[in-house]
């Protein structure tokens, strides 16, 4: 039986997709932008904001990717580049509204990526080809000597760690776009708005590292990754405003209400498994399919990143706290010796027998760094078992070797006894 | 023996006022294959970029012992990857520790706050180098545009000058600019992703007279990419990538179409590795 927020959750982004399309048909411009941006400029202006990763992956879950993929290789595009940041990309060059989730979206006003990527500025520059939109691309200045254990020192003295002369730049970029934002829209950002957002922000991400943890306590599995996916990723989205944090309460409670009742996913959990990467988007059914084994998968990184990737104290300057927040947001997932260190922490949280990494070749940023993972989750004593697949490109997905794979490697766990 | 600084990333620039009058080499294109029984090898994913792979193998078999400083060009396609792996691999004992590693993170923007960034970066490498004796500054730039325009001129084969090309970067002196070689048939542009060995230049050197080698390194950028194949009578832009590219790709379509608009043959060789060999290629251009 589902969470009754997890419904709530899907209806208010499917109101809010209606709404935007009312508001943009009104003349209202909308920012597209990379999820590792700091969406909170938008936010605090009070700028619509479609997320890319986002929209890519309600593309790929309405079964729509293969035939905007299909045709980015008639167009010239090859087949291995990314998928999952250029899927919308090749469905705006589409364009007909019937090969676009709930109709698709006109033109943004303003495009915003990060370089954290080579191939980012790449993509987005395509899209400021087709669409005349305004781009900006932030930089990505390196980390010269990143700490392992990234996730405590950035919730508060994050200065030292990230380092000031990249904070600088950073936040003076921040400002740059928030100007573009502001020109774009044709309105100024309140005195205190972008502060009291990142406040709420706070509170939102404390939610949901007190719902992770519950999880991570609870005796078996309480809810699935498949809910707990939209529970956290459609707030994250609107991150700030009062509904999420209001669905932040309300799915913390939900969660320990099933709690409380005893209610398991499997109740002959056997097997506690994570699921290492970015979303299955088209074929999420995948994570139930190892029940019956007594396996489920207990966690994907969304939840918990919410608090280690978001909670930066602000120290009375909201935009430098922002600044820390996504200076390496997406590069502490991925790159070693951060994601190793952090996949570690959180297997050992939620007494992990069995990790499953997606392993996406043609996605190389998020394919790269996945042996280092597999290594220091080895050390732990966690098994892994590596999958080829792409988050959004259905034409490459074998389920039937995936899930003998991830099968065999249950029964090997369930086997070694756990 | 001067102090060696080597340098990683494509583009880094070598002539860069703060590395001037040092002794610098670029290692970006060298290709390395594993060490018996390395255990750097089942670390890297097949699909690592094949640059970054040579690089970090290259450091466990202890290939840049002599140096005494590695730069990484920040900048540089996967360079950054290639630091994050070096320093992990460090630190878990599977590289040698020296040399020392340092990160040139410099972001190449114009705004004010990108400069002051930039200087920070100069700044830091510059007190690195501080200690390492200086020699006379090299004239990198004369000899390459001297280079270039004998290509233009269908003076010397394409294998040759881009083997001057990568000598240059591989030892830091000027390139040679002695013509040899030269070939007939259609003006050709090579584009797409960069390459390690001259196995398709030598290659191409029987289809046609390169004329315009846009795969780097050094690639001429006084003009327009329009311009340039105007200029030099380009007649079919050959294209390729590596098998696990995801750059340069993006660059296809907008080529293509540039080439149709200007009446250039494009020939799309599909994937071609950085590294090459004979039988990755076709007989004869399709």
């Amino acid at each position: 039986m589902t969470l009754s927020c997890t419904a709530q959750a899907a209806a208010y982004q499917r109101d809010w997709t209606k709404s935007l399309r009312a508001r943009l048909a009104a003349g209202e411009a909308y920012a597209f932008a990379n999820a590792d941006t700091p969406l909170e400029v938008f936010h605090a202006l009070g700028m619509p904001v479609v997320v890319n990763q986002w929209w890519s992956s309600v593309i790929a879950a309405k079964q729509l990717s293969a035939l905007h993929l299909d045709a980015s290789e008639r167009a010239g595009f090859h087949g291995r580049l990314a998928k999952y940041s250029a899927l919308p990309l090749f469905a705006a060059q589409d364009g007909r509204p019937e090969s676009q989730p709930w109709g698709g979206l006109p033109h943004p006003g303003l495009l915003c990526a990060r370089a954290s990527a080579d191939d980012h500025p790449l993509i987005f520059a395509e899209w400021a080809r087709l669409t005349g939109a305004p781009l900006r691309i932030l930089s990505a200045p390196g980390h010269d000597a990143p700490a392992p254990d990234w996730w405590t020192p950035l919730r508060d003295p994050w200065e030292d760690e990230v380092g000031t002369a990249r904070l600088d730049l950073m936040v003076a970029e921040i400002a740059d776009l928030t100007a573009l934002a502001e020109t774009v829209a044709g309105r100024r950002t309140e005195d205190g708005a972008l502060a009291a957002l990142m406040a709420r922000i706070d509170r939102q991400e404390r939610l949901f590292d007190e719902t992770a943890q519950l999880i991570a306590d609870a005796p078996r599995l309480p809810v699935r990754i498949s809910e707990m996916i939209p529970n956290v990723m459609i707030p994250q989205w609107h991150r700030g405003s009062d509904w999420a944090l209001a669905h932040a309460t309300r799915f913390r409670d939900a969660v320990a209400a099933r709690i409380a009742e005893g209610a398991a996913v499997c109740p002959d959990e056997r097997v506690r498994m994570m699921w290492i990467g970015a979303g299955l988007w088209f074929d999420t059914g995948f994570y139930t399919r190892f029940e019956d084994q007594g396996a489920v998968f207990a966690w994907s990184m969304y939840l918990p990143f919410a608090a280690d990737g978001y909670l930066r104290a602000d120290h009375g300057d909201p935009m430098r706290a922002l600044a820390a927040r996504v200076i390496d947001l997406n590069e502490h997932l991925h790159q070693p010796p951060w994601a190793g260190a952090w996949h570690v922490k959180e297997a050992l949280r939620h007494r992990i027998d069995l990790a499953v990494i997606i392993v996406p070749a043609s996605d190389r940023p998020s394919g790269y760094g996945t042996n280092f993972i597999a290594r220091a989750l080895n050390e732990a004593g966690i098994a892994c078992v590596m999958i080829d697949a792409d988050m959004v490109d259905a034409r490459a997905w074998d389920g039937e070797r995936a899930h003998r794979l991830v099968s065999e490697a249950i029964d090997r766990v369930l086997q070694k006894g756990r | 023996m001067p102090a060696q600084i080597l340098l990683f990333g494509h583009g880094v620039p070598l002539s860069d006022p703060v590395l001037a009058g040092l002794a610098v080499r670029d290692v970006t294109r060298l290709y390395r294959a594993p060490i018996p029984g390395s255990r750097v090898a089942p670390l890297l994913e097949p699909f690592l970029d094949p640059f970054v792979r040579a690089f970090l193998l290259g450091l466990e078999a202890g290939a840049f012992q002599d140096a005494s400083l590695v730069v990484i060009w920040r900048q540089g396609a996967g360079a950054l990857h290639a630091y994050r792996y070096a320093q992990e691999l460090r630190r878990l004992g599977l590289v040698p520790a020296l040399p020392r590693l340092h990160l040139w993170n410099r972001t190449g923007g114009e705004t004010e706050a990108a400069r002051a960034f930039d200087a920070t970066q100069d700044a830091a490498l510059a007190a690195l180098t501080a200690g390492l004796p200086r020699g006379p500054v090299l004239d990198r730039e004369g000899p390459l545009a001297v280079l270039d325009a004998r290509q233009a001129a269908g003076l010397i084969s394409g294998s040759l000058a881009f083997a001057h090309r990568l000598k240059a970067r591989a030892t830091g002196l000027p390139a040679a600019t002695e013509t040899a070689g030269q070939t007939s048939g259609p003006r050709l542009a090579l584009a797409g992703a960069p390459l390690g060995s001259d196995r398709l230049h030598r290659w191409l050197d029987r289809q046609g007279q390169l004329v315009l080698d846009l795969q780097g390194p050094d690639v001429p950028n006084r003009y327009p990419l329009e311009r340039m194949l105007e200029r030099r009578g380009v007649e079919i832009l050959v294209w390729q990538v590596d098998p696990h590219d995801d750059l340069h790709g993006w660059k296809a379509p907008a080529t293509h179409a540039l080439c149709r608009r200007l009446g250039i043959r494009f020939v799309d060789l599909g994937y071609i590795p950085a590294f090459a060999s004979f039988r990755d290629l076709p007989e004869v251009l399709p």
